[in-house]
């Protein structure tokens, strides 16, 4: 939507309220999509087991170190009866014991053994049919229910999905009625003048509105108030990065991993419901993966190369480097494996060796990752209390970073914005620790209170985040 | 209830007179002289002060401008298995220095130690920390003082040559029949006995000898001859009924402390299910911690105390119907045989114990345990215990050896001869051809050798120790070796020809020696790890020792020949917190305050008050400045400051082990005077006659409470508010709470009535029958009352004084260390403190310890005058300080009545990015001259990056200008509390621990949740003999002390 009629204050009264009717119908409108029936339930468990348990290795839709796990129960189901068990009895018994099913001979299994590089699938004997169903039931459908349950980004007062911020409209409010002011103003100053010549008095020389000391008075005293809001505003944003969104030495690309493969978040940030910290992975944890995937689809090898690197890999044995290979050796290897993403004929040479630089300089160090989430020393910050014992999806804080190709710092870090969110959210009281907060459930029995915020277990006071 | 005890902390105190010069807040802030003298002499008008606001904002926004600094985060390349960042891990480990035994958990945070915790699964310590365990830590990560790399001469040497040179020169010393001395301190690891003998197999002429800095080899040499076994049998003090010690400070330093300390709590403990408590009768010239804590302290001169023993022996003997030993007529013993008579009524269920290095006493002290029947009781030879294992003939031997030039070189491995042997070794050394120091930190003796082979740090290392028979300690290391270093026991190894790794020989060593000495583990694998996980493994087992009676009149005519009696005795002693000077260049050691005179970083006599004012050298109360005396001990002249200590007997002097430390790193830390010095291994007497007393002049000293003693400030002091509470056995059996009562309104009543008729009606809702919060019917008691409410409980009955929890604290806090000028200014940081209180005469007070921090008042008074609300309340109960809010008025420090509050004058740990605030030119130093505060004294502490490795990193480092305090341990609470939610449970009472509560080797302290009864730390509330501090004037403290009881007959204060 444009606002050409800014530039334009000429609107009449009418048409600026017919707008902004328009506007508040436009805050309402929510784009609704049309959604296949599926079982929520079930497809929910079916990807939270599918996320915890098979995603290092599996992708619903594409081949990983394992299958396409969409459909995968036609296939076995087709592949039929086999010493008396069928297909899908099969499934389970090859999702929980594999070397099992293997050692049988089952043929399609022992195919797909095969065809995998023989590369050993985990066991999952803790899982029940039930499970598997759910597993299977969320690879066939996973592109339909997905959208559905989106995250929720605070990111102000107003929902996300509108257009029209509150703030906008209040300005345009405020220029309204200034103008509704002055139009007055002139009407009451002519009518005057017009009572004082129809009596015959002496007119006061007409003093231009610029020279009128009043409206000085008035701008000078606004513009000091506007300096002192911006100055202390900008004061209290010192040292606030939001939006911070460094280069890094690896441009690993969350697009990529978190959005379009759809890895969780804590397969590679574990500590997030452990500990203070959510970790950024040490290289063991990207070679899980990237032991078997050997080129990304945005860089190719280029930033592949370093993770080896700085493991000190050689991608193309598929063993790491003695401790005493040359540089040359090191060099050779990883320039073999780098030429791979170019055509034999058209090799960029110079590209090619800044690539090279750049991996090598890596060799066997651990990657200094550049810091965007950044607290003062005197604020204790806890993932495990947010991720684990609040359940708050990373997204709240982070921002959309499955949709980020560079990570950026999404929300301001600010004690403001700290203080909002713990007014605002509610305590899930059926953890069993808050059962020591008696009066609150007795409240919320009677109806005294509606619900529990982490601001009235004491969430906002001091020592909750200062000691 | 007239009649009131009157306690007191100063001696002018006790007179009446009241101290004018401390002052906690006693000098005002120290802003730069330059500025603070253009703003008192010159006018600004508005003209300045426009010029300055303009300064200040271009300032602002120039430092504004600058960019953020780009901070990285760089994970492991291979993240180990066991560590989550973030998340602390705990390892098993042992404190063995010195004989020292305490089984440990040291926490660990991303590889590094930053902790140190007491093991509660050790069958020795129980989950007790000896201050200087603790301590330990800090020397880690001592860049200056450790050793980083071989030396010969003073020069750098690489380990290859040195290895080279060594071996070839002990294969031609081996070759030539001279002797290769190993001098060692107590070595309780079995496995380097092993490493030893291996090490003599090659080189036959090899010679261990051990000795102890503070010798035990007199009483060693007793239980030798009396039982057969060069050892000491096992304490029980919790079996015991009557404990007798003559000089044994068996809860401060003598042998194992720690695991007394617990036993001895564990007696003493009183409950509406425990009726019952141990007696326990202290003889002694020299105040001690077991002293402090007796029901009845006897002193005598340092000279009678061995003369007690046989007097003590004469009259049970004469009760057994055994012949008595002769004894020196002079000595009045009236209040001996009162004790003699109460031992034989407690025969079998009673115990006696002496300090003394003589032999002969302590013969005749096993000969009176052994007439008492006290052997399988609260003494038993089951498993003997090998706390100290040193030989003083086998020194003397080494040393003739030496000065014969018999000896070719010697290898000095956890010991400090040259400083803990004197001149003696000295020359003795200079005789052999080279020697050799294994030390971690540079010494004396490291500075005296040939060669300097760092060994590495316990927290380094692989080792094991043996406490006792039948338990076994591993120590295993938690960081990787900081520095070029390389284990003794490999170094050793290597010479012997020998290259497996100290950590495969050990468990070579417990594969041979252990696996088949048990039956619990069936493969070694599991018997290993099981130790390394538990730290320590106990084997059943039952020996036993029988009892040879020796010749005790000839021990009693050698005890009368050595008692040395004089006119000015001087007797050498150990303090608790610097021990026998390993540690003494650690500044948590030398910052945390002796228990009893409450002074901190010096070194000092301590004598009689009456001979004090006789002599005219009692120290000035206006200025609190010390006289310092000189004095000729033996053939040394001690010139130190002196100080009166209520309790030390007429005409004897006490003094310290463990200062006057020269040619190491911190020199400056241990001042004072060597009393290793005058210390004569042969006569086993640490008594000795002191003359030419001469004042030298005056010295002031770091002394902490004072400024801020509770009464001074504490709003009427001891005539009309009980700051402490104590009541006797008898009187408590016929009120459980007798003597816990309280002064309002001129009236004293029994606490009980007093909540019932004032503090519900005068301060809170007359309605509230709610009975968690009608107790103190504050403002906020519904509030407080839903979800936890943080409490604390210290049983005064339990508090030994011995000051492990305020290391602790100190730890766990990042407390700063301030140093020696710093507490003379009364700017000690301290969030947690000791207070000690005397009462009764003057010349053999009663002691009281009290450990004080905050209160976490619900009403608290500190609250309500902060001017930018830095301090508030929780819902929780705590009070919370608030550093980044804090603007530094310190109204709230002057208005708390308990005076917990700590300012940061000066950037203390060196975190400020502006070096300048390090400290000013203020003040001279008390000696005269001007200083700086700063790197000098407490840059030892925290200002190098290496030691910055210590601090815990849940915990914000304060800055300059800012008011700190105890905060209940907020960072374990939080934690505590996450795990539960973690686990979807409700809270455990095991899921927080206070530093201070997991530190204390008695279990004085509970903390938990209050609203939930259950909780011990409800129970100690709900105990009768509960009270808060000064509770009177309504602050609602939450922490509160279970009165004292001491178990009094009514004849003791006669």
């Amino acid at each position: 939507m444009t606002f050409s009629w800014l530039q334009a204050p000429k609107h009449s009264v009418r048409s600026i309220s017919s707008l902004i009717l328009l506007l508040i119908l436009s805050t309402f409108h929510l784009s609704l999509q049309a959604q296949e029936s599926i079982d929520q339930a079930k497809w929910d468990a079916g990807k939270a087991l599918f996320k915890s348990q098979c995603q290092s290795c599996h992708l619903p839709d594409k081949k990983m170190t394992g299958p396409a796990l969409q459909n995968a129960t036609l296939r076995w189901e087709a592949d039929g009866e086999h010493q008396g068990k069928s297909g899908k009895e099969w499934l389970y018994e090859w999702v929980r014991n594999n070397s099992s099913v293997l050692e049988s001979g089952h043929p399609y299994a022992n195919n797909l053994y095969q065809e995998y590089g023989k590369s050993v699938m985990s066991l999952f004997p803790q899982l029940s049919n039930e499970d598997i169903d759910g597993i299977f039931y969320y690879a066939n459908n996973y592109d339909k229910g997905a959208k559905a349950v989106g995250v929720t980004v605070p990111g102000g007062d107003a929902p996300v999905s509108s257009t029209f911020p509150m703030k906008t409209f209040l300005w345009i409010l405020i220029l309204g009625l200034g103008l509704v002011a002055f139009i007055l103003y002139r009407v009451f100053n002519s009518l005057k003048r017009l009572a004082a010549a129809s009596e015959g008095k002496a007119l006061p020389p007409a003093v231009p509105f610029w020279k009128n000391k009043k409206l000085i008075t008035l701008v000078v005293l606004a513009a000091v108030v506007f300096l002192a809001y911006t100055t202390a505003g900008s004061a209290m944003a010192l040292g606030r990065q939001q939006s911070y969104a460094p280069t890094q030495p690896i441009q690993y690309n969350h697009q990529v991993h978190a959005g379009k493969y759809q890895i969780d978040c804590q397969y590679c940030h574990s500590g997030a419901s452990e500990s203070k910290h959510s970790n950024i992975p040490s290289i063991n944890v990207c070679m899980n993966c990237h032991k078997n995937v050997q080129a990304g689809q945005i860089n190719g090898r280029k930033e592949i190369a370093k993770i080896y690197s700085a493991i000190a890999y050689n991608p193309n044995s598929g063993t790491y480097f003695a401790e005493d290979a040359s540089d040359e050796d090191i060099k050779a290897e990883l320039t073999a494996y780098l030429m791979q993403d170019y055509e034999s004929s058209a090799v960029n040479q110079e590209e090619l060796d800044a690539t090279l630089a750049a991996a090598f300089e890596m060799y066997d160090k651990p990657v200094e990752w550049v810091r965007i989430h950044n607290l003062p020393d005197h604020v204790y910050f806890n993932h495990a209390q947010h991720v684990n014992a609040g359940k708050v999806e990373c997204q709240t804080c982070h921002g959309n970073i499955q949709e980020m190709d560079v990570v950026a710092q999404h929300s301001p870090l600010s004690m403001g914005w700290c203080i909002n969110c713990h007014r605002q959210t509610e305590v899930d009281l059926g953890n069993n620790y808050y059962q020591v907060y008696e009066k609150f459930h007795e409240d919320l029995k009677s109806g005294k209170m509606d619900k529990v915020t982490v601001e009235d277990i004491g969430g906002t006071e001091c020592q909750k985040c200062h000691y | 209830m007239a009649n009131k005890k009157q306690y007191w902390l100063t001696l002018e105190a006790k007179k009446g007179e009241v101290n004018e010069n401390p002052k906690e807040f006693g000098s005002d802030l120290p802003v730069l002289n330059s500025l603070s003298e253009t703003i008192s002499t010159q006018k600004s008008g508005r003209r300045d002060f426009l010029k300055m606001l303009g300064f200040g904002v271009t300032a602002a926004a120039v430092a504004a401008a600058c960019e953020m600094p780009v901070r990285k985060s760089i994970p492991y390349v291979i993240k180990p298995e066991e560590i989550t960042p973030g998340v602390p891990n705990y390892y098993a480990s042992a404190y063995t220095k010195g004989g020292y035994y305490n089984s440990i958990l040291v926490k660990t945070r991303e590889g590094r130690p930053i902790m140190v915790e007491g093991n509660p699964d050790s069958s020795v310590t129980s989950g007790g920390v000896n201050p200087k365990s603790i301590g330990a830590l800090l020397s880690l990560y001592d860049e200056a003082a450790r050793i980083k790399a071989p030396m010969k001469n003073g020069a750098a040497i690489s380990w290859t040559d040195l290895d080279a040179e060594i071996s070839t020169s002990l294969a031609a010393l081996a070759a030539s029949g001279k002797t290769i001395a190993i001098l060692s301190s107590t070595i309780l690891s079995p496995s380097t006995k092993k490493v030893i003998e291996k090490f003599a197999s090659v080189y036959p002429t090899t010679k261990h000898v051990q000795f102890d800095a503070i010798s035990y080899s007199g009483a060693l040499d007793a239980n030798e001859e009396s039982f057969g076994k060069r050892a000491f049998p096992e304490y029980h003090f919790d079996k015991a009924e009557l404990i007798v010690s003559v000089a044994a400070d068996f809860l401060g330093t003598w042998l194992s402390p720690t695991e007394f300390a617990a036993d001895y709590a564990q007696g003493r403990k009183l409950s509406a299910d425990k009726k019952s408590m141990s007696r326990h009768i202290q003889i002694e010239s020299i105040p001690t911690l077991a002293g402090a804590s007796a029901d009845l302290r006897i002193p005598v001169k340092a000279s009678e105390e061995d003369l007690a023993v046989i007097k003590l022996y004469n009259i049970l003997a004469k009760k057994a119907g055994l012949s008595s030993l002769s004894d020196n007529a002079s000595f009045d013993a009236s209040k001996i045989e009162a004790v003699a008579e109460e031992l034989w009524a407690a025969k079998g269920k009673s115990l006696v114990v002496s300090g003394s290095n003589n032999k002969a006493t302590q013969l005749v002290v096993n000969a009176i345990n052994e007439l008492l029947g006290n052997y399988g009781s609260a003494l038993s030879w089951e498993r003997a215990t090998y706390y100290r294992q040193g030989d003083d003939k086998e020194l003397g031997a080494l040393l003739a050896d030496m000065n014969a030039s018999k000896v070719g070189a010697v290898l000095v491995l956890d010991a400090n001869p040259v400083y803990t042997l004197g001149s003696a070794f000295e020359t003795a050394l200079s005789k052999v051809e080279w020697s050799l120091d294994f030390s971690e930190r540079r010494t004396e003796t490291s500075e005296f050798v040939t060669y300097v082979c760092p060994t590495n740090h316990f927290l380094e290392s692989w080792d094991d120790a043996q406490a006792k028979d039948g338990v076994y300690a591993t120590i295993q290391p938690t960081i990787s070796p900081l520095f070029a270093t390389r284990q003794a026991q490999e170094s050793l190894l290597l010479w012997a020809g020998d290259n497996t790794s100290y950590y495969d020989f050990i468990r070579a060593n417990w594969k041979e020696s252990l696996l088949g000495a048990q039956n619990k583990f069936s493969g070694f694998e599991a018997l290993w790890t099981n130790a390394v996980h538990d730290g320590e493994l106990t084997f059943d087992l039952t020996s036993s020792a029988s009892f040879v009676a020796s010749d005790l009149n000839a021990a009693a005519s050698a005890i009368a020949k050595a008692s040395n009696a004089s006119e000015l005795e001087i007797k050498l002693y150990e303090k608790v917190q610097i021990g026998d000077g390993t540690l003494s260049d650690n500044p948590w050691m030398q910052e945390l305050s002796d228990p009893l005179t409450r002074i901190t970083w010096d070194d000092y006599f301590v004598a009689s008050p009456k001979w004090m004012e006789e002599k005219g050298l009692m120290h000035n109360s206006k200025n609190r400045e010390y006289q310092v005396v000189s004095l000729n001990v033996g053939d040394q002249v001690y010139t130190l400051p002196i100080v009166a200590l209520a309790g030390v007997p007429y005409g004897v002097l006490g003094m310290a082990y463990g200062y006057g430390r020269r040619n190491t790193t911190h020199e400056e830390y241990s001042r004072g005077e060597n009393a290793y010095k005058v210390v004569d291994r042969a006569s086993s007497s640490v008594v000795y006659a002191a003359s030419g007393l001469a004042v030298q002049g005056g010295h002031k000293i770091g002394i902490v409470q004072q400024e801020y003693g509770l009464e001074h400030f504490g709003l009427g002091g001891e005539k009309t508010r009980k700051i402490v509470k104590e009541t006797t056995l008898t009187a408590w059996m016929e009120d459980a709470a007798s003597e816990n009562d309280i002064n309002f309104g001129h009236e004293w009543m029994p606490r009980k009535d007093w909540i019932e008729k004032y503090s519900n009606s005068l301060y809170g809702d007359e309605t509230n029958d709610n009975p968690a919060t009608k107790e103190y019917g504050g403002a906020h008691a519904g509030v407080l009352a839903n979800g936890h409410h943080w409490g604390m409980g210290i049983d005064l009955n339990s508090c030994i004084g011995c000051g492990a929890c305020v290391v602790a604290c100190n730890v766990e806090n990042n407390v700063p260390i301030v140093g020696r000028n710093e507490v003379r200014r009364a700017h000690d940081m301290n969030w947690l403190r000791i207070d000690k209180y005397h009462t009764g005469d003057e010349e053999n007070p009663q002691v009281i310890f009290q450990p004080m921090m905050c209160q976490h008042c619900d009403n608290a008074p500190c609250e309500n005058v902060c001017p930018v609300a830095a301090t508030n309340h929780s819902t929780e109960g705590l009070n919370q300080m608030t550093y980044n809010r804090c603007i530094g008025t310190r109204y709230c420090a002057n208005n708390c009545p308990y005076k917990v509050r700590r300012f940061n004058w000066f950037d203390y740990q060196g975190a400020d990015s502006f070096s300048s605030n390090k400290g000013f030119a203020l003040d001279n130093d008390f000696d005269g001259n001007q200083t700086e505060y700063g790197d000098k004294e407490a840059g030892l502490g925290l200002h190098s990056p290496m030691a910055k490795m210590v601090l815990n990193p849940d915990v914000t480092v304060r800055s300059r200008g800012v008011i700190e305090k105890c905060s209940f341990c907020v960072q374990r609470i939080q934690l505590g509390k996450l795990e539960a939610k973690k686990a979807n449970r409700a809270l455990n009472e095991k899921d927080i621990t206070t530093a201070c509560q997991s530190a204390c080797p008695t279990n004085a302290i509970t903390f938990g949740d209050t609203n939930n009864k259950e909780t011990s730390v409800s129970k100690v509330w709900a105990d009768p003999r509960a009270f808060g501090v000064i509770e009177e004037i309504h602050t609602l403290p939450s922490v509160r002390y279970l009165t004292k009881v001491r178990n009094q007959k009514d004849g003791d204060l006669a």
